[in-house]
């Protein structure tokens, strides 16, 4: 089963190396505003990964994503305001914070209905980005945090947009290492197996509970690192940019590539970033594509682009057999 | 396999020929919100920078050269600021008229500052935007902490009110003014009986006016825009309220009264605003100018990009040249440059010196300027 | 300041219910979230305050205010009748035998679509809406109603009544009520499924057409991003008072409109959304099912 969307054994795929040694040289051949770009879309797949192992491994539809990205990005800005906490000691936090934020919404999740699971997950991220503007002690509210410091290594300080590249590809690395170590771990299986069949897997010895909270948590974990990197990088963060449709559009950026595909997913967050900054004129346009094309995905091709045809058949399985 | 390869050539084809552009013109940036709820405002901005540059344009160019507008939408938030500003250095701007939300007037001039590209925001009222240090950054509309006090003091010492209710829409410029205001009221002797938040876009405030009616307080202060005022001043109307009501910049707008009704009567209105600069004849000549082109009336923020666009062309002229720092020690250099409202004179730190502003109530159905001049 | 308060929420409920009715009639028949209804609410109050403003400045009906609110409710109904069957045509029906999953991400991609969609067509100005309303107000044990807020609640009742009557006692309600319980039993006994699917949409859709006028007339603006928070609203009425029942679905519309406003009004406004959600969470943690119980339809 796991063959079918991750990538085979590491055999020395050619296409796979040359866009790793691209990947490696690319900020020293292109233009600064490419190298930008190129940091956005690290940030993304960051996150789409993450959303991805909600959604494509546990089954689990989460549609305030974007919450844990506001909590990790918050974690240094709030570390910083508070404890100056250089960026090397709050990076583990942000993660640890907003793997919290996912338990904490992960115990609900569990108690309610499957249907429900979109419209708390909704609610709970709507509630996140409350709680940001609100908290102005913690916060400073609307307002938002600025002056975090740039990250420093061993005394080098990115400042840089091709340092601040590479910090994020190390990271977009480890997490596709991470994601496809998953997908053929027994853990892994364990969730494909949830997704599949319930009361089958719970028959089998699978702890259903906890497996649904450790998907929630990792998967917010990852995507509070993304949240660090970005405001170690951007230096100011505010509630704003935390909010339904940025849980819309990485959400979409699963769908597009194929929930649970790991290549998809990585090639989805890359289209769904580039294809508006290309299009910058029409800005006017880019929500209302992002409307059409999920309606038109989930008529022709569900299983996204890079997906496989069993796709289409795995949720009603899971839909039957659900246990409360 | 070969679907990833055949995507992967066609966006790099993509983004390769996209990224040719022309080098024969002049480029002026424009940032605000061009999606989102607050359209309309990025886009009546982008009007007013547009007329500048066309006229510019119309009178032969700069330098020699003509001058091109480049929007960027940075859709209100500071990731999308941060986009935009990057999208306009890579088309070379020389100077930028941007941006509306401090939110996003704060990533963005970073952004700037490493290219030394100026930056003339025409709405961004942060107090902090120019306490950075960074040298780029202009602005014409002047700061929240000063109209909060000036909100605060009129409260108190022109009213002559003590108890004040305060009700921000949770927004980074609305909370700010209602904390400003608060803290000034309260430094003079008044009392704030309440301090609470509504959420923008939510229509139904009979919740929160009702407990305020049942607190009694003389005045209600509210910091945020027109669409959510108005409803507060309607509903307030209904439930028989008697307070006097102040607030500030963002709700001054026709609309306001529209959506209000009966309910706008007797609000005051702290605003910069184009009723007071109406007899000015750089004033009239922009009026006649806009309505040429667009058939339509100005508003405040076109006005004020129009202004900052203005300033920016001069300043590339003064500099004789469209290296971007030469531009922005020339606009730091200007003394009482005349602009459509008024002289401009910009401090160290970037900020207008005597900005406009002015104390408007609602008579009759219209702004009337009941102080002006304020300090 | 209590009772009034409490009127204050009850009005607002009424709103909330009547849309939850609608989002849970279409959640029992077909699991799916209808995440564009908050939507069609929204451009029934376009359609609404489009025709308002044309009825009263062109003094059409003479300045009968009641003669031109009947017939901009109708016309309001009608407009958002056909979206809703356009939606459930476009986005639902082709994917009706896919899993719900995709069905979801359907409707949240139609949410989208329309609130942009309408944003580029019209302008993202708002609009004032003419009041239609009786003027005035009376007295109830010290509290204030007005005559608009009465009007609200009895056409919503009045609604919500037509509605019972049509699922109860007509042929077409009954046949309804099958569909609704068993999706493949209906589809034996000769009744055409999608037919009544898009009934069910018709009808649910005029009524939030309808609530949009009213809304908009009462509030006196619409713009278009009311549909985002009605439709959050509505699904939260909705699953509070358990999905796929109908009264549950007015039971939670007033709860949630009365909480929403005691808690705004006597704890802290800024945070009330924050404090309604954790209200949900907790209820649905002792009560899964929501106040009354589920009622979803047997799929095929």
């Amino acid at each position: 089963m796991s063959q079918q969307y991750l990538p085979g054994k590491w055999k020395a795929n050619p296409w796979l190396l040359a866009i790793i040694a691209l990947s490696l040289i690319f900020p020293w051949i292109s233009p600064e505003y490419y190298v930008e770009l190129a940091f956005n879309v690290g940030i993304y797949i960051i996150l789409a990964q993450s959303l991805n192992i909600i959604i494509g491994f546990a089954g689990l539809l989460n549609l305030g994503h974007a919450a844990f990205f506001g909590v990790g990005a918050y974690t240094y800005g709030i570390l910083w305001k508070f404890f100056q906490l250089p960026f090397i000691l709050a990076l583990p936090l942000s993660a640890v914070f907003a793997a919290l934020t996912g338990l904490l919404l992960g115990l609900p999740v569990l108690r309610v209905r499957h249907d429900y699971i979109a419209i708390v997950t909704l609610g709970f991220g709507e509630v996140i980005k409350l709680i940001l503007n609100n908290w102005t002690a913690l916060t400073d509210g609307p307002n938002g945090l600025y002056g975090m410091a740039p990250p420093q290594f061993l005394g080098l300080i990115l400042k840089s947009r091709i340092h601040y590249y590479y910090l994020v590809l190390v990271f977009v690395y480890l997490v596709l290492f991470i994601m496809v170590r998953l997908g053929r771990s027994r853990l892994g299986r364990a969730w494909i197996a949830i997704r599949e069949d319930e009361v089958s897997a719970a028959s089998l010895g699978i702890k259903i509970d906890r497996l649904k909270l450790l998907a929630f948590t990792l998967g917010a974990g990852l995507a509070g690192i993304a949240g660090c990197i970005l405001a170690a990088k951007h230096r100011f963060i505010s509630p704003a940019g935390f909010g339904f449709y940025e849980s819309i559009i990485i959400l979409c950026m699963v769908i597009v590539g194929g929930i649970g595909n790991i290549p998809g997913v990585v090639l989805g967050a890359s289209i769904l970033y580039i294809i508006p900054e290309i299009f910058r004129e029409f800005s006017d346009f880019r929500m209302i594509t992002v409307g059409v094309a999920m309606i038109f995905l989930m008529i022709f091709r569900p299983e996204g682009i890079l997906g496989k045809e069993k796709r289409k058949t795995i949720w009603v399985q899971m839909e039957k057999r659900e246990i409360r | 396999m070969w679907n990833k390869a055949l995507i992967f050539s066609f966006l790099a084809v993509f983004i390769f020929a996209v990224s040719a552009s022309a080098q024969s013109t002049i480029k002026i940036g424009f940032g605000g919100p061009l999606s989102g709820p607050q359209t309309e405002i990025g886009k009546k901005a982008l009007s007013g920078v547009q007329l500048a540059v066309a006229e510019a344009n119309a009178k032969g160019g700069i330098l020699g050269k003509k001058l091109e507008v480049i929007p960027a939408d940075d859709e209100g938030k500071s990731e999308g600021a941060v986009n935009a500003a990057n999208s306009l250095i890579k088309k070379e701007v020389v100077g930028v008229v941007g941006h509306w939300n401090s939110a996003c007037s704060f990533p963005a001039s970073e952004v700037y500052a490493e290219k030394n590209i100026a930056m003339i925001t025409y709405a961004s009222t942060n107090p902090k935007l120019t306490e950075r240090g960074l040298k780029n950054i202009f602005r014409t509309y002047g700061r929240d902490d000063e109209h909060g006090r000036i909100n605060g003091e009129f409260i108190v010492n022109t009213l002559k009110k003590k108890s004040v209710a305060i009700l921000h829409d949770k927004g980074a410029y609305g909370k700010m003014m209602a904390e400003i205001t608060g803290q000034t009221v309260k430094k003079l002797g008044g009392e704030v009986v309440i301090f609470d938040g509504i959420t923008s876009g939510e229509k139904d405030f009979r919740a929160i006016l009702t407990k305020i009616k049942s607190l009694n307080p003389e005045v209600l202060f509210y910091g945020g825009y027109y669409s959510d005022f108005g409803l507060i001043l309607k509903q307030a109307g209904e439930l028989g309220a008697k307070w006097n009501f102040v607030s500030v910049g963002g709700t001054y707008d026709p609309e306001l009264i529209k959506i209000a009704g009966e309910g706008a009567e007797g609000a005051f209105i702290q605003a910069i605003s184009l009723d007071a600069v109406k007899d000015q004849p750089s004033f009239k000549r922009f009026l006649q100018a806009f309505n040429d082109k667009y058939k339509t009336d100005p508003d405040l923020w076109a006005a004020i990009a129009y202004e900052n666009a203005d300033i920016l062309i001069s300043g590339i002229k003064k500099a004789g040249s469209t290296d971007s720092k030469k531009i922005i020690d020339a606009i730091k250099s200007f003394k009482d440059y005349q602009g459509t409202l008024g002289p401009v004179t910009f401090n160290e730190k970037g900020d207008i010196m005597a900005p406009l502003l002015s104390m408007f109530q609602v008579q009759h159905g219209k702004f009337v300027p009941y102080i002006s001049g304020l300090k | 300041m209590f009772l009034q308060q409490v009127i204050n929420g009850v009005i607002l409920g009424f709103i909330y219910s009547t849309l939850a009715m609608g989002m849970t009639m279409v959640f029992g028949i077909t699991q799916v979230i209808h995440f564009s209804h908050g939507e069609v609410f929204m451009i029934g109050s376009f359609v609404g305050v489009g025709a308002a403003v044309l009825f009263t400045e062109s003094g059409y009906f003479g300045g009968n205010i009641l003669l031109i609110l009947v017939v901009t409710l109708a016309l309001a109904m009608m407009g958002a009748a056909l979206l809703g069957l356009l939606v459930d045509r476009t986005c639902y029906r082709p994917i009706r035998r896919s899993p719900r999953i995709n069905s979801l991400v359907s409707a949240i991609g139609s949410s989208i679509f329309i609130q942009q969609a309408a944003i580029l067509t019209l302008g993202s100005k708002f609009r004032i809406f003419p009041f239609l309303f009786p003027k005035g107000q009376f007295n109830i044990l010290g509290s204030m109603v007005s005559y608009a807020q009465l009007s609200i609640v009895i056409v919503s009742l009045f609604l919500m009544i037509i509605f019972s009557i049509f699922l109860k006692y007509t042929r077409m309600g009954k046949a309804l009520q099958t569909v609704a319980e068993n999706q493949k039993i209906a589809g034996l006994l000769g009744i055409n499924v999608n037919k009544f699917i898009a009934l069910t949409f018709l009808i649910v859709s005029a009524m939030a057409g309808a609530t949009g006028v009213l809304t908009g007339s009462y509030y006196g603006s619409v713009d278009f991003f009311v549909g985002f928070m009605a439709g959050l609203k509505a699904f939260t009425s909705m699953i509070l008072g358990g999905v796929g029942n109908v009264t549950g679905a007015v039971l939670g519309g007033l709860v949630i409109g009365v909480a929403e406003t005691l808690i705004g009004g006597y704890i802290s406004n800024d945070n009330k959304d924050i404090l309604v959600f954790l209200l949900l969470i907790i209820i649905l943690v002792f009560r899964p099912t929501g106040l009354l119980g589920e009622r979803i339809a047997e799929r095929t």
